[in-house]
């Protein structure tokens, strides 16, 4: 008897060696197109940031370093891309939740209201870069509301306006997919502990704060990361409205990479790179920190 | 255990991953092409099995040989000199025999000579020889009292001796046709010989001149481009509609047929057929010879003018002769002169010539300046071999923004090319990467050269921004603006605020002809936005009121200039009339600056430049400027051929079309220019003879030799410049967008100007 079992274990062992090998078989594409393609050229990049040019490759240590947090246009890229997600970020989050918990509610047009939240993510970034311009250029639609008012045009993408003009432009494209990422997140919140809370006369309020948001913590860590590389993203809308060089408070740091690349600054590009990349993860460590603490009880 | 052993296997190929990728990172080895610059003598040739090796034999002439024919290994060539003093020309016809190692010419028996005001004058239009090795030309009789033209047929025997003078005129003559000059000559069968013009007909004649057959030529009103005899078949191309076509015409029955179009590399550049067998017609092109199949309309590459050290451009006529070619290079030496040679092309395995270190050097476009400059060096060095990398050649359609960004992949993969030609790229850019040797090194520590040999403006010019000196052209031109003193004020050298002043108070008047407003803000840019950076300290003043000055003064141009403005200006006149305010022009020789002081005819001319803060606000435009890759492994080597572009040697066998940057041929160059040059005329009195006749428009000017005053202007001109024209196009591009709305009035000049500061200081700062 003991020695059938012990056969069987020799064969449960033997089958599952043989099937990890082959999981490892299947899985070595794949590993392999990762490693190439984002492990690799991870290496390169910190290669490139350590040389003082790609055809000298002469060993600077953290010379490009020095020289990007000493340039002022880096500087000036931290800023504004700092400010901008600091601004459009937590205004994207709150307006989205604000939102949901709206539609939530049975009110009329609302499935109406959802679809038009969520058509901007339809529209093609052209298109949008192409209605941003018929509204905010200077002889645009908006300056003729303010001249008709009796105002002074503004020139709203070349001047200090223009970060404003940005932010609600990152949140109509963005609104309508955190929007619908709350409303799964709400839809799916434990009803048996809002009808106690129910029954134990708490308010509207009080049910949102201490359960709904709880319960939510994780939704909004998601919805606040996504946002917040979607503030980073923005630049694609930035750059097709006012090219390589836009005014300077719209000046982000992917226009530093773009044109540190176009002028064939690999090392300074680089060096940029893991600066922005150390950022992030410190970032992003810090908002699982946060959810981390707020959301454990309700995982417990 | 296992687990271990794969994650080591795992850990060897992560390593021998990063490493393959990290090596591929790096500067790369050697290619077996040569890539050059790495120390290694190596087949300069690449894959190519045979090249056409070349030997030189010397013409000892320095007239302008005409039409030439080699037979039985002997060149017959037509050599036209003309006497300037006694306004006369002389046509003769020569032989040489090659098979002698050394060229001894022989004068044959047609000689024509005459003056140029002769009013009837006799010219040698082409000739050929025949089997029999008689020679056989058509001349040409004009009349000037009615413009008549009558042609003759000589016949001389092969030594010269003996000799006829037929008048083929009857013969030729063609009724309702408007335009017939007889002039392609080729020998046919049974010593007849087949005359053509290119245009209506074909004759058959003997050779006493006898007309035998006559066909007409199908030329589907289109230009005869190219003619020869192939198989006893007279084939001919025209220009089609996207490319050339060809036709053949059979000599016995006149009937034409076509050939269709040509298509293949290289006969986009065709200089002219030069026979050929068998079905293939052998073409000479601007890079070299290739055979075109007429049955199948394939192409096939038989030399290039480069891998045997010969310029296409200098190539005055091409033979095939037996199995090899031959080519009788011609240059131009100056002063009416020049250098004859006569080029044997010899198949040869390129495993049997010299190896030699390559340098390899990239063009944007190839022009005959560098070939020649290559090719004189490939010549003289024993050492070195110079490789071409034609950017626009390799980029596809040509696309000139390709070749560019081809060049900076290279040049970021580590595989650029040893020295670089810098006009068309954005030296600022690679002089701020380290990208480009400083040659001031270089230039320091060369035996033979010194800064001081060469104009230190010149040298300024070509200077970033960095200090590095990135390249030393062998010429230049000076670029500035002309006005009157009494309009302009009498210094050299204005502030923008002072332009402004004086366009404001002649308003109405054109400011520079034939420039509208789209015009004026690039050239007031180009020339000067680099005097609002301050690229040291990495700040910009496009908020002063310097600034705002240069957009108003541009604003003050007219937006459009029409079609009726290009129909009805008068530049010239309006300039010497006082309607239009200043003049833009380029001083390329000193001739151009006698010409600007005719054609503006204003004895208070000033070169008052573009608007500028310091200096005189001149312009100096580099040509044929030569950098060296940082990364090149054998930088004198490279060194040796941008120094060969700039040394005293290249000045002396070299006619150069623009202002030497080497001071002493300059002065060489101007002792040319002031030394006058004298006839007598039919009165007996001295006259001097003009260097150039200058038409345009309604006006024509003679320049005479130079004065001391105009070479010493000149030169003030050039100490006293400020800087080069700087080809920003971001800096342009950002400033134009801005401008637009200003230029409409919606927008006011201080707004246009705080924009302009802050996105240029994003630029300027990047920079940093």
């Amino acid at each position: 008897m003991l020695t059938k079992v012990a056969r069987n274990i020799g064969k449960t062992t033997r089958f599952t060696k043989k099937n990890k090998r082959s999981s490892r078989l299947f899985l070595a594409p794949s590993f392999l197109g990762v490693f190439v393609f984002f492990v690799l050229p991870f290496f390169v990049v910190i290669y490139y940031s350590v040389v003082n040019n790609p055809i000298m490759h002469k060993f600077v240590f953290l010379d490009n370093f020095i020289k990007v947090l000493h340039n002022g246009a880096f500087v000036r890229a931290i800023k504004n891309t700092g400010m901008f997600s600091l601004i459009a970020v937590p205004l994207a989050v709150v307006l989205s939740l604000l939102l949901a918990v709206v539609l939530n509610q049975k009110l009329p047009f609302h499935s109406q209201f959802r679809t038009a939240f969520l058509s901007p993510m339809m529209v093609p970034v052209a298109s949008i870069v192409l209605i941003w311009q018929v509204l905010f250029h200077y002889n645009g639609a908006v300056n003729d509301i303010l001249v008709g008012l009796g105002g002074d045009k503004i020139d709203w993408l070349k001047s200090d306006y223009a970060i404003i003009v940005i932010v609600i432009l990152f949140l109509w494209k963005n609104l309508g997919y955190n929007m619908i990422m709350f409303m799964a997140a709400l839809g799916s919140l434990p009803q048996d502990l809002i009808e106690v809370a129910q029954l134990e006369s708490a308010n509207r309020w009080q049910i949102f704060i201490h359960i709904k948001l709880r319960y939510m913590s994780s939704t909004i860590l998601f919805v606040t990361i996504m946002s917040l590389i979607s503030s980073f993203k923005v630049f694609r809308e930035v750059y097709l409205l006012t090219e390589d060089h836009p005014y300077e408070s719209i000046y982000l740091l992917q226009h530093f990479m773009n044109n540190m690349f176009g002028s064939l600054d690999y090392q300074k590009l680089s060096a940029a790179a893991i600066i922005m990349s150390l950022a992030m993860i410190v970032l992003i460590g810090a908002l699982f920190l946060i959810e981390n603490h707020f959301g454990k009880d309700v995982e417990e | 255990m296992k687990r271990n052993l794969f994650k080591r296997v795992m850990a060897l190929m992560l390593v021998a991953c990063l490493t393959i990728a990290l090596a591929a990172c790096s500067k790369g080895g050697s290619d077996s092409e040569g890539k050059g610059g790495d120390g290694e003598a190596v087949n300069p040739y690449g894959d190519k099995e045979f090249i056409y090796a070349a030997s030189y034999l010397n013409l000892d002439t320095d007239s302008y040989l005409g039409s030439s024919q080699i037979k039985n290994n002997t060149l017959y060539f037509e050599q036209a000199s003309y006497d300037e003093k006694n306004q006369s020309y002389r046509q003769v016809l020569c032989a040489a025999d090659l098979s002698a190692g050394k060229i001894e010419t022989k004068e044959l028996g047609i000689e024509l000579t005459g003056k140029y005001t002769d009013s009837v004058a006799e010219y040698l239009s082409n000739f050929c020889v025949l089997d029999n090795g008689d020679i056989l030309a058509i001349s040409q009789i004009w009349k000037e009292d009615d413009s008549s033209t009558e042609y003759f047929l000589y016949h001389i025997g092969k030594d010269g001796s003996g000799g006829t003078k037929t008048d083929i005129t009857e013969t030729l003559r063609l009724d309702d046709v408007e335009w017939s000059y007889p002039s392609t000559i080729f020998a046919g069968k049974n010593n007849e010989v087949i005359i053509s013009d290119n245009q209506n007909a074909v004759w058959v004649l003997d050779a006493e001149g006898n007309l035998i057959k006559k066909h007409p030529l199908v030329t589907d009103d289109r230009w005869i481009e190219g003619m020869s005899m192939v198989d006893g078949a007279l084939v001919y191309s025209m220009w089609g509609d996207d490319g050339p076509i060809l036709k053949s015409m059979d000599i016995e029955s006149g009937q034409v047929k076509d050939i269709g179009k040509m298509e293949g590399p290289g006969l986009d550049n065709i200089k002219g057929f030069i026979g050929g067998e068998n079905g293939k017609l052998c073409i000479e092109t601007y890079d070299g010879i290739i055979e075109y199949d007429m049955a199948s309309g394939t192409t096939e590459e038989i030399l290039n003018w480069l891998d045997s050290d010969i310029v296409g451009n200098d190539v005055n006529m091409a033979f095939k002769d037996g199995d090899g070619y031959m080519a009788i290079i011609t240059e131009y030496v100056g002063n009416e002169k020049y250098t004859n040679e006569i080029a044997i092309l010899r198949k040869t395995a390129t495993a049997d010539l010299p190896k030699k270190q390559i340098i390899t050097v990239g063009v944007m476009y190839s022009n005959s300046n560098y070939q020649k400059a290559i090719a004189r060096f490939n010549r003289k060095s024993d050492t070195y071999r110079i490789k071409v990398k034609n950017y626009q050649d390799e980029a596809q359609d040509q696309d000139y923004d390709k070749a560019v960004e081809n060049f900076n992949n290279d040049l970021l993969s580590g595989n650029a090319p040893d020295v670089v030609e810098t006009a068309q790229l954005n030296v600022d850019l690679l002089t701020s990467k380290g990208l480009l040797e400083d040659l001031g090194k270089y230039l320091d520590e060369d035996p033979d050269l010194s800064r001081d040999d060469y104009f230190e403006k010149v040298l300024e010019a070509n200077t970033s921004k960095e200090g590095t000196l990135y390249c030393i052209p062998s010429t230049f031109y000076i670029r500035t603006l002309f006005g009157r003193k009494s309009v302009v004020g009498d210094k050299e050298g204005w502030t923008a605020a002072e332009a402004k002043a004086v366009l404001e108070a002649n308003k109405g008047k054109t400011p520079v002809g034939y420039m509208d407003r789209s015009s004026a803000l690039s050239m007031l840019l180009y020339t000067s936005y680099n005097d609002f950076i301050d690229w040291n300290e990495g700040k910009c003043n496009f908020d002063t009121d310097e600034f705002k000055d240069v957009l108003q003064i541009a604003a003050l141009f007219p937006k459009e200039l029409g079609d009726d403005y290009y129909e009805n200006y008068d530049g010239i006149g309006d300039f010497r009339d006082g309607d239009t305010i200043l003049s833009e022009e380029s001083i390329g020789e000193i001739t151009d600056y006698q010409l600007i002081k005719l054609k503006l005819d204003a004895d208070d001319l000033v070169a008052v430049g573009y608007p500028c803060t310091k200096g005189n606000g001149a312009r100096l435009v580099s040509n044929d400027g030569f950098a060296i890759n940082a990364a090149c492994k054998d930088k004198e080597a490279a060194w040796s051929f941008v120094r060969s572009m700039i040394s005293p040697d290249f000045y002396e066998s070299n006619s150069v079309w623009s202002l030497p940057s080497l001071k002493s041929a300059f002065d060489e160059s101007a002792k040319e220019d002031m030394k006058r040059e004298v006839y007598t005329d039919e009165n007996g009195e001295e006259k001097e003879f003009a260097k150039i006749t200058y038409g345009m428009d309604n006006y024509t000017f003679e320049v005479f030799a130079a004065t001391q005053e105009e070479v010493d202007a000149i030169k003030e001109l050039i100490e006293n410049s400020t800087g080069t024209i700087c080809y920003d196009t971001s800096i342009y591009a950002i400033i134009e967008e801005e401008t637009a709305a200003f230029f409409e009035g919606s927008k006011s000049v201080d707004d246009a100007a705080a924009v302009i500061q802050s996105r240029i200081q994003m630029y300027v700062d990047e920079s940093r």
